[in-house]
């Protein structure tokens, strides 16, 4: 597993262990039952404080990515959990409801938004 | 771990209100503040070194001052400058604190002073700031204090012994069951290790908490100086004007979205710190 | 049980000055012509310096801070510091035993266990009299700051009736003086004027530590 975290980004540190390893994740980089270091190891090992670890893992827990097992530590979780991809799901919900808000706002209608978006997925 | 309630001193000229805050354990909690805002007043308050006008302090569950052979039985100091006689070599330092604890473990302690590359023969006084810090550290160690207490550990370090420093007080909490407490003016060094920052102000708790609440409750605001209305000139601590604009501190509560003109940034403790501080000196 | 673990300490901390105290053992020695009631004195003096040793170093490396880290209660400190004077006191009583059969070889007086008895009690309550008035203040105040203040009542104590008797008075009153002296100590024996000397250093002794005991607590803050 690769972590590695950048004093000049404006992201938070503990989203930057979050989105590294969520990308990892995705990718198969790390795979179904894989052990994560341990909160406190991985807080020596980033010089990081032991919360900010906790609060990286905990979110990554509810997000449905990795699991704890009581006394064991951090596995991740199989990709195609129903918990991870409800959570991604959601995740495109909430952005394409603030992306429908904006529009509205900039008095776009659906079908423009909808063409906007397509010319994106097609950049990407 | 760590529980301090409501403690106060009357100095006259400097008082110190209603201090309070909690480390529980495994957590590394930094106590940072300007010169004279009162760290040290509080550290010594919990060592029972000077006694308190009122409130409380626990420790382990017990109260420092009515079971302090056996609090201070569980606690580890790491003092700003030598507290032992300039002439007793290191190993007569080792003896010294021997005689005080009864699981005093001596094979630890030279494992320690090996580890920190400390000569045993080599006389107390003649030690770098770096040095005397790692022999108490030592010495705590071998009597396996829970709760280690730094007094401004790091001033008068150099860059990489801060860094060695804060490595080993990250290993030390690593098992979940000890906890750091230490004081300081160089924050850079917290910014990432301390799980949480008790910040004191003129004597009186300015913040306790998660590290990361405290950054993100506060935001750094920037701006030309036509930007800066009446409005907002209310919620920004430590205002500085220059001929090009303007900056400051704002709490996110009072201004959650950027001004028109202006940019909102995330400030570095120092920062939070440096713009409190010129808010106090402006009064 | 604190108390002997600081009486450790102090004397772990005068470790590397025991060698002076040697030194001061033949100072007072110098002054065998004095008869034994004068090395008495002198050692009972002398002994204060070597006992203020360990609060210079207190002062010196700010040792409160380590007495208040280590699992040690306030008054074990004091109580402590009190046996670090105690086992000076009983050290300069057993030097003395020595030091009067050297002084009388010297100067060929035969010297009585009464007198020696004397000299010791002469010690006794002079090094608790300077000691006594020493150690409130060096833990309130500090050592620096106190030190001379200190020597002042011994000063006073030994310098005043000599110069008095010597410079001041005439001729004719000073045999008046010796007269009456040498009357009182025929009435009163050595042995018993050393009781009274020991009992006085008592007295000394544990009024000096009540206060020492406030002292430290006031100093602390």
């Amino acid at each position: 597993m690769k972590v590695v975290l950048s004093n000049a980004s404006t992201m938070p540190i503990y989203e930057q262990i979050k989105s590294q390893i969520r990308a990892a994740v995705m990718s198969g980089e790390l795979m179904e039952n894989e052990t994560l270091p341990s909160l406190r190891q991985l807080a020596k090992d980033l010089k990081i404080s032991v919360l900010t670890t906790m609060r990286a893992y905990s979110e990554l827990e509810q997000e449905g990515f990795i699991t704890s097992l009581q006394g064991k530590g951090y596995y991740v979780m199989p990709k195609g959990s129903q918990l991870m991809r409800e959570q991604l799901l959601r995740e495109v919900e909430r952005s394409l409801g603030e992306a429908a808000e904006a529009a509205k706002n900039a008095g776009l209608t659906g079908e423009e938004l909808a063409g906007m978006l397509r010319l994106i997925m097609e950049v990407d | 771990m760590l529980k301090v309630k409501s403690i106060s001193k009357d100095y006259g000229k400097f008082k110190l209100e209603d201090v309070s805050f909690h480390l529980p354990p495994g957590y590394i909690m930094g106590l940072i503040g300007p010169n004279g805002a009162g760290k040290t007043t509080t550290l010594s308050i919990i060592l029972n070194f000077i006694s308190k006008g009122a409130g409380d302090v626990s420790i382990l569950g017990t109260d420092h001052i009515a079971g302090e052979a056996e609090v201070k039985k569980q606690i580890g100091v790491v003092f700003d400058s030598n507290v032992f006689v300039c002439d007793w070599k290191v190993m007569e330092a080792g003896r010294a604190m021997a005689i005080f604890y009864d699981n005093w473990k001596q094979k630890t302690f030279l494992e320690m002073l090996s580890l920190f590359g400390l000569d045993g023969n080599k006389k107390v006084g003649q030690l770098s700031k770096g040095m005397q810090t790692k022999l108490m550290l030592a010495c705590a160690f071998a009597h396996d204090a829970r709760l280690l207490i730094l007094d401004e550990p790091t001033s008068g370090m150099d860059p990489p012994s801060r860094d060695e420093l804060l490595e080993l007080l990250q290993d030390y909490i690593k098992d979940g069951n000890r906890s750091v407490l230490f004081s300081t003016h160089i924050t850079a060094d917290l910014e990432r290790v301390a799980d949480y920052i008790t910040y004191i102000r003129g004597g009186r708790v300015f913040f306790t908490g998660p590290t990361e609440e405290l950054i993100e409750e506060y935001r750094i605001i920037k701006g030309g100086r036509e930007d800066l209305t009446g409005d907002l000139r209310g919620k920004i601590h430590g205002l500085r004007m220059h001929t090009t604009g303007f900056e400051g501190l704002v709490s996110r509560r009072d201004v959650s979205r950027e001004p028109a003109g202006c940019i909102l940034e995330r400030g570095t403790i120092d920062e939070i710190m440096i713009y409190t501080a010129r808010e106090d000196e402006h009064k | 049980m604190s108390a002997i673990k600081m009486l450790k300490l102090d004397f772990l901390s005068v470790r590397a000055y025991i060698k002076s105290y040697i030194l001061f053992l033949i100072y007072p020695f110098l002054f065998f012509d004095m008869g034994v009631i004068g090395i008495g004195a002198m050692c009972g003096v002398m002994f204060t310096f070597l006992a203020a040793t360990v609060f210079s170093l207190q002062e010196k490396n700010r040792m409160e801070r380590l007495y208040s880290a280590v699992a040690m209660p306030e008054r074990g400190v004091v109580r402590g510091r009190y046996l670090f004077l105690a086992a000076h006191a009983l050290t300069v009583c057993l030097v003395i035993i020595p030091l009067t059969i050297l002084a009388s070889r010297f100067t060929g007086r035969e010297t009585s266990p009464a007198q020696a008895l004397l000299a010791m009690g002469v010690a006794f309550v002079l090094f608790w009299l300077t000691a006594g008035l020493q150690a409130p203040l060096f833990f309130r105040y500090g050592y620096t700051k106190m030190r001379m203040i200190t020597y002042a009542p011994i000063l006073v104590i030994m310098m005043v009736p000599f110069i008095v008797f010597n410079y001041v008075v005439s001729d004719n009153t000073r045999a008046a003086i010796s007269e009456r002296a040498s009357a009182i100590a025929d009435r009163v024996s050595g042995a018993e004027l050393a009781v009274i000397f020991f009992a006085l250093g008592i007295i000394f002794m544990l009024v000096s530590y009540l206060c020492a005991v406030r002292g430290y607590r006031g100093a602390k803050g």
